[in-house]
């Protein structure tokens, strides 16, 4: 018994620190925002870097940093940031808003590539079911069928509709679990980056010297769909594809 | 009169403008050069067999007295009339200013048909000599020349009633050489929207006379934008010399012309309709004064077509080129940097330099994203006076901050082709910092949208954030516990299915369940003669090391061990592959044990001990050989 409390206290003790981390980080997300409030934008965004790196975030703190430096006129780090606020809450207002004030001031205009039926299905199954949520649902149900196997099998509890609880709860648990892992396997939403130089040069090449296929400027979102030493291959929206140099995006 | 009255009214006008020409010239014009020029020239190039030609050579800037009287020139097919000169003076005052120009003049008459020359010659003024040009000259048949052209006799006037009437002679009419207009642009060929000045100068012979001068036609040029310059309203002629003969000149029109697009681009000719009285026929004053209201003649005038080949731009034009092509510079001036949110400021950018300002566009202005900005009121201002169109061009901004904060107006960017260098050039201003003060007030109810939100602008911020979320967190499949939890029922599964199994074999097959037991059961013997031997009960001791023995025999062998004799059990040991040196330490391990039993006192502690490690090893050896 002794060590069962030991290993106890270990793991409480553990948390401690986690806490104080925490704490320091509303801190510091106070004082920026205290900093923002008063047209300091270039503290803000220095108190709130800490914040960002401690590993933890929240919708409020990336919105935060995004106006900060939508003040500062870094339109791509504006809208960046504003994404990744829309990311952890999809539903805030303010998000939305902002995002459409800072997308309207971006110059490029690209028609926008149709996408195949099933990957927006699976958005839009993502948006809803999200697959922390179907995976924790799909592992009870496999935990449900797990313990009714076991009873079957050590007790032998029996019966019609025990036998069609056991059968829903293993058909319900593999379609979320392989719907949760294959999600995060192969994301429903790409990755994506934004522009951060006023103008960027898409290039046929990994190579500054290669032929340019199309220029695009700050703020536009791309999906990044290689990458190599330095450079990734993106997509804009209408479908062209070309090499960047990595430093001159931002990853959402 | 020798002094020129020259009158010249001009319009500018694009189309159907009306320019007034009326000149009046008699002998020796005005000079305006204030330097000493001089200049040789005849009074036609072309002249007939029965006719003369007149020499004269200019000294503008001299008064004569300087002047060393010159030799007239020689000439080829000509003969001097006379060798001492006329002379003639002129002074002009113009603008406050005196110039002088001295002439000395000499006829010559052809000596046949054919192209006659009168040589160069040189002119000393002051200690300095000057050359002028040869001058050419046709003889062709009298009978080819106009009748304005006849020699006339000095003399036959003087036998002339002065009340009769006076003889009938046609109208002499100008030729190109008497009366032309020449378009003169400044450039050729020309960039793509650069200034190009076309000057339409008049020139005409000394003494004719223009009026009533119109245009006839809407000047256009097709491809250009078009900027009227100015020109004299009351234009003074200058004389040139042009193939020998001198010209009165003045300026008609002077427009700007910037090419559109490139390629070559044709100017409309100038076309005007005028009214000219030539100087030729009577030398008699009083018949020309009686003879004036009928011996001017309708002309018509009409400058050659200007093509300008345009090129486009080079390639590599900075992003902020918006086509403006000339020579720039550009300012930006702020009215105030510190100011309250809410509180307007004005931002004034102005282009000034000389080029197409009534098109170009604003230079690239990066103002942040926290001020509204208002389309700019744009103001031009042209000086048409010059040679070339100048001017500039401002653009005033009006900014209103929208909440608080330090920032910065970035560089305004203007860039420009200059066709001088043939490079683009650009011009950055300086950063303007400017300091807002005070807080945002809540969005007016015209300033916010529908559900709160200001109208091109942020929302307010967040003061609190509440749901904070790992940032670090790994992909649902790169997570451990994740396939834990799917793999541990699984495996869970997997233990029941084996232990499920094994609990059905133990009661389906007893002989496979006494051998499974075998061993438990002779470890829990085995240490029940332990605790005996630790409790003094040797004979107990030595029970419990016999049953433990026997006992796993028994279970291995599914028999009943209890009612086999010594010799059975050997028996059934050696039937079942015991080898006969194990047989025998079991043997001896269980007389140990009947001895132990039955005289117990006769065993040391470590007699006893040696019992049990005897055993402890038979066992595992049976049991390895009955595997076996």
């Amino acid at each position: 018994m002794i060590h069962y409390v030991s290993i106890a206290i270990v793991l409480v003790s553990l948390t401690f620190p986690v806490r104080a981390q925490d704490a320091e980080a509303v801190r510091l997300f106070d004082e920026g925002t205290a900093a923002l409030i008063d047209g300091r934008f270039q503290d803000a965004l220095r108190l709130f870097e800490p914040v960002e790196k401690s590993g933890w975030a929240s919708d409020a703190l990336y919105y935060n940093i995004g106006l900060a430096y939508y003040r500062l006129d870094e339109l791509g780090q504006a809208i960046r940031y504003l994404e990744k606020a829309r990311l952890l809450n999809q539903e805030n207002p303010r998000t939305q808003h902002s995002l459409a004030v800072a997308q309207r001031r971006q110059v490029d205009r690209f028609s926008k590539l149709p996408k195949p039926f099933w990957k927006d299905a699976q958005q839009w199954l993502v948006a809803t079911l999200p697959l922390g949520v179907a995976f924790l649902i799909g592992i009870a149900c496999w935990l449900v069928f797990t313990a009714g196997w076991v009873a079957k099998a050590v007790f032998a509890v029996e019966g019609e509709w025990y036998r069609r609880g056991r059968q829903t709860a293993l058909i319900v648990g593999l379609v979320l679990m392989t719907y949760a892992l294959s999600s995060s396997l192969w994301p429903a939403f790409p990755d994506r980056s934004v522009v951060l130089e006023e103008r960027l040069e898409l290039r046929e090449q990994a190579s500054e010297q290669a032929d340019s296929v199309v220029e695009v400027h700050e703020g536009l979102i791309v999906e990044v769909r290689a990458s190599a030493t330095n450079w990734q291959l993106v997509e804009i929206p209408n479908g062209t594809r070309g090499w960047v140099p990595s430093t001159s995006l931002g990853d959402i | 009169m020798k002094e020129i009255a020259g009158h010249i009214m001009g319009k500018r006008a694009i189309a159907g403008t009306l320019v007034f020409v009326f000149v009046a010239l008699t002998g020796a014009s005005s000079a305006l050069a204030r330097q000493v020029d001089v200049q040789a020239s005849v009074d036609a190039t072309t002249i007939g067999t029965e006719e003369s030609v007149t020499l004269t050579i200019t000294i503008d800037g001299s008064d004569g007295s300087d002047v060393q009287v010159p030799q007239p020139p020689e000439a080829v097919g000509l003969a001097l009339l006379q060798t001492i000169p006329r002379t003639q003076q002129s002074v002009s005052i113009i603008g406050g200013q005196m110039s002088r120009s001295f002439g000395y003049s000499w006829t010559y008459r052809p000596t046949g048909q054919g192209t006659a020359r009168i040589e160069a010659s040189t002119v000393r003024v002051k200690d300095r000599e000057y050359h002028t040009q040869a001058i050419q000259v046709q003889v062709v048949p009298q009978d080819q020349r106009p009748a304005r052209a006849r020699r006339t006799d000095p003399f036959a006037g003087a036998f002339r009633s002065p009340f009769d009437p006076p003889a009938t002679e046609p109208a002499p009419e100008p030729d190109e050489s008497d009366l032309f207009i020449r378009a003169v642009p400044s450039k050729r060929p020309a960039w793509q929207n650069e200034q190009v000045v076309i000057e339409y100068r008049l020139f005409f012979r000394e003494g004719i006379q223009l009026r009533q001068s119109r245009l006839t036609d809407s000047w256009d040029a097709e491809g250009f934008w078009r900027e009227e310059l100015d020109v004299e309203t009351r234009p003074i002629p200058r004389i040139v010399v042009e193939n020998g003969l001198r010209y009165n000149t003045i300026v008609l029109k002077r427009a700007a012309v910037f090419p559109t697009r490139a390629g070559d681009l044709s100017v409309d000719p100038l076309k005007i309709e005028s009214e000219a009285m030539l100087p030729f026929g009577s030398r008699d004053p009083f018949r020309s004064l009686f003879a004036m209201q009928t011996r001017f003649t309708p002309v018509q005038l009409e400058s050659p077509e200007v093509t300008i080949a345009t090129r486009p731009l080079p390639e590599g034009a900075p992003f902020s080129f918006n086509g403006a092509v000339g020579s720039y510079a550009m300012t930006a001036r702020p009215d105030r940097t510190s100011l309250e949110v809410g509180e307007s400021m004005q931002l004034s950018v102005t282009v000034n330099g000389r080029g197409n300002l009534a098109t170009m566009e604003a230079p690239i202005l990066d103002i942040p994203g926290a001020f509204d900005v208002y389309d700019p009121d744009v103001s031009t201002l042209l000086d048409r006076a010059g040679s070339q169109l100048k001017g500039s061009k401002t653009f005033r901004y009006i900014l209103i901050p929208r909440t608080n904060g330090t920032f910065e107006i970035p560089p305004i960017t203007f860039s420009w082709f200059d066709p001088g260098t043939g490079r683009y050039r650009t011009s950055l201003t300086d950063p303007i910092p400017v300091s807002v003060t005070g807080t945002a007030t809540s969005p007016l109810s015209v300033t916010a949208t529908t559900n709160g939100m200001p109208v091109d602008d942020f929302a307010p911020l967040f003061t609190a954030a509440e749901a904070w979320t790992p940032t670090d967190r790994l992909p649902l499949h790169a997570r451990w516990w994740v396939w834990s939890l799917i793999l541990l029922p699984l495996a869970v599964m997997g233990g029941v299915r084996v232990w499920r199994r094994h609990q059905n074999r133990l009661v389906r097959d007893p002989r496979w369940a006494r051998g499974r037991r075998a061993h438990p059961l002779s470890r829990k013997h085995l240490k029940q003669a332990m605790e005996l031997l630790e409790s003094g009960d040797t004979q107990g001791y030595f029970e419990e090391v016999e049953r433990a023995v026997l006992g796993f025999i028994g279970n291995r062998l599914d028999i009943a061990e209890k009612g086999l004799t010594r010799p059975q059990l050997d028996g059934l040991l050696a039937e079942r592959g015991i080898h006969e040196s194990l047989r025998n330490r079991l043997k001896a391990l269980l007389d140990l044990c009947d001895r132990g039993r039955f005289a117990p006192a006769s065993f040391s502690p470590e007699n006893k001990e040696s019992a049990f490690d005897d055993a402890s090893a038979l066992i595992p050896d049976l049991d390895e050989q009955l595997d076996a």
